[in-house]
């Protein structure tokens, strides 16, 4: 009977051996197919109109509003905002996404953690570059994204997914009373240049699942993304047009209790100021 | 002896068959292994719902396990979590006050300063679905973990500093990773005492043993007979069912006036989540349940004493309009009229609920503590 055991498995191995043998010619086969998922970089380049953008500079702001016209001058400490949920649009309308895609794009000063109770800070930083990677193969005639935090995850701050986390100034501080990531947040010294020049530091942010949105870039020419191409999309940011409110002087918070400001603030992201310079993809 | 052979290859087969798709399958995708074997989950922990209670939406984000409300209990006594390592939570949650602090506003925080509402109760949070905190701007308990965390005036924690502490510690790095699988994060600790908080179940006073068994050593006598259906009756609009809350937000009359903008709205109730201005001035519902216990009242703890509370239903009703309609008369004039005798059997009905075996429960009190 032990024999015979042997004699059976012997035969159950060979079986095995050239089933393996046979399927794993099939593998190689496919492996040779050239086309496999690659990478683009989507960079959010911040510019303030015609000029570039840079933080602790003077940019002066001509504000006309039914009062009249005065001229303000803007210095920024700091320009922070959450890209998510990149979707890249195929040429027949179909959408990709690519999951866990959550990025913080960010242009700040030191921050003081917890203004400053621990001596701790954030540091300064400049990110303004996205490596999206993971992207399926093909010809993409445009890209979506959202800039915030989707509902999922705005509502529940211990979730994780993609560079988000609650640990970086993005959700503490002033909001946790209020469940929400910051979705983004722009601030810095806004003067009235007059005879007497005033100042006062402006807090401008948006949060809350009523300002989670998408933006929809269309390139002028189809990209070709996957491993054997070497593609980006370059966006522009023009943080004048961040800043075009009616009545920014009496305005110098926006947040979680300014609903409708926080609504034109969004606005102004994803309407006037984020839009295309270029998007191109070239071989390897 | 060659029949039995026989039968043994024929059961084989198909065993074999599978054996052999497994290592064609594992042969051709080198790549890719196989997936690594599906843990042995963690141990769940079972939720004791009373079978009178209504059912209660578990947290799939955050499913409940052994080792997770263990490991939350132990963070709810840690002082670590706090920046000066003296404030844990239970600070300002004492068990033995269903979980509250027994002072009108707290100034037992780090900082030492008052804070701006009244500590809450804590039991019966698997039910809390409406949102935590007096405003219910808090969605989960998950998340309203990190507001006493940072806040400056409570634990005044730097999370990045917690999760150091944490990993520095003798003991926490283990219950961490028995009880999560990417081990000691800020979010774990959120999530660890977000668990514990849902196993604080209280539902086992002297009402609820005559609820579920009727006459015997713990019926209610005429006097808390009367307050029952007094409360059913007068306060059940809001403290309903046998959570004693519709874990909702009404405007209560207690303020009339609502331009106080400080504090980012706080003295303006639920209206700063929701903006809609029928909820100026609007706080969530505390449960009747331990009440006896958890004196001061309302979300500022204004009122010291139950008496006061029923005095201002009774006759201290702000008429405004928002105040809820339901603290209106038919005839339109506020107010829930209570004779004196009424008050009395509310009272007498009240200390029904005070559940004293969720009072004492060990397995709500500090682990830390050696006392047997």
């Amino acid at each position: 009977m032990k024999t015979n055991m042997i004699g059976n498995s012997g035969i159950y191995t060979m079986a095995a051996v050239a089933l393996i043998a046979v399927s794993c010619e099939k593998t190689e086969y496919v492996e040779t197919e050239p086309v496999l998922e690659g990478e683009t970089i989507i960079v959010f380049d911040a510019r303030y109109g015609d000029s570039d953008f840079e933080l602790n500079k003077a940019y002066d702001y001509k504000l006309i509003n039914p009062d009249g016209e005065f001229n303000l001058q803007y210095k920024f400490t700091r320009l922070r905002y959450w890209v998510s949920n990149v979707k890249f649009i195929k040429s027949d309308g179909s959408e990709v996404a690519v999951p866990d895609s959550y990025y913080l794009v960010e242009e700040n000063n030191e921050i003081p953690v917890q203004d400053g109770t621990h001596g701790k800070v954030y540091p300064a930083n400049k990110r303004e570059e996205v490596a999206v990677k993971g992207i399926p193969a093909g010809d993409y005639t445009g890209v979506k994204f959202s800039i915030g935090v989707e509902p999922k995850y705005n509502d529940n701050l211990t979730l994780r997914t993609g560079e988000l986390t609650p640990l970086n100034g993005m959700a503490s501080d002033s909001w946790m009373w209020f469940t929400s990531y910051i979705f983004t947040s722009l601030s810095g010294e806004m003067t009235w240049v007059k005879e007497t020049p005033e100042s006062k530091t402006f807090f401008w942010e948006t949060g809350s699942n009523e300002q989670y949105s998408e933006k929809t870039i269309t390139f002028e020419s189809p990209i070709t993304i996957n491993s054997q191409a070497v593609s980006n999309v370059e966006l522009d940011v023009d943080v004048q047009q961040l800043i075009d409110f009616e009545y920014p002087w009496n305005n110098s918070a926006i947040g979680a209790t300014t609903p409708e400001l926080m609504d034109e603030l969004t606005a102004n992201y994803l309407e006037k100021a984020i839009g295309l310079r270029t998007a191109s993809s070239t071989a390897k | 002896m060659a029949e039995k052979r026989n039968r043994k290859q024929a059961w084989m087969y198909p065993i074999v068959g599978a054996l052999l798709a497994m290592l064609v399958a594992q042969g051709c995708r080198k790549e890719t292994p196989m997936p690594e074997p599906e843990p042995s989950g963690p141990e769940p922990y079972t939720l004791a719902i009373p079978s009178h209670f209504p059912p209660s939406e578990p947290a799939a984000d955050n499913p409940l396990t052994v080792r997770g409300v263990e490991l939350g209990r132990k963070l709810f006594y840690e002082g670590l979590l706090s920046a000066n390592g003296n404030v844990s939570c239970a600070t300002c949650h004492r068990q033995e006050l269903a979980f509250s602090d027994g002072v009108a506003i707290a100034t037992h925080g780090v900082s030492g300063r008052p804070l701006e509402r009244h500590v809450p109760v804590l039991f019966n949070l698997a039910w809390a679905s409406s949102g935590l905190f007096w405003d219910g701007g808090s969605k989960n308990l998950e998340s309203q973990a990190f507001g006493p965390l940072t806040h400056a005036d409570e634990m005044g924690m730097d999370l990045g500093l917690l999760e150091t502490r944490l990993r520095e510690s003798a003991d926490y790095p283990k219950l961490f990773s028995d009880a999560f699988s990417d081990g000691i994060t800020a979010a774990n600790v959120a999530k660890a005492l977000a668990q514990f908080q849902r196993t604080l179940v209280s539902g086992n006073s002297r009402y609820d043993r005559y609820t579920l068994d009727g006459a015997g050593p713990s019926a209610l006598n005429e006097t808390e007979l009367h307050g029952l259906s007094l409360v059913r009756q007068k306060c059940g609009g809001c403290h309903s069912g046998e959570l004693f809350t519709d874990n909702s937000f009404h405007n209560n009359g207690i303020d009339d006036d609502f331009s106080d903008d400080s504090h980012e709205w706080i003295h303006r109730g639920r209206y700063r989540i929701t903006f809609d201005p029928m909820d100026l001035g609007a706080f969530k519902t505390p449960s009747l349940r331990n009440v006896m216990v958890s004196a001061p009242y309302m979300h500022d703890g204004r009122f010291a004493t139950i008496e006061g509370v029923l005095d201002h239903y009774a006759s201290g009703i702000k008429d405004s309009e928002v105040t809820d309609r339901l603290l209106y008369q038919r005839d339109g004039k506020p107010g829930i009229p209570m004779s004196g005798d009424e008050k009395e059997a509310i009272v007498a009905f009240l200390h029904t609920l005070t559940d004293e075996a969720f009072l004492g429960d060990r397995d709500f009190a500090n682990p830390n503590n050696t006392k047997k």
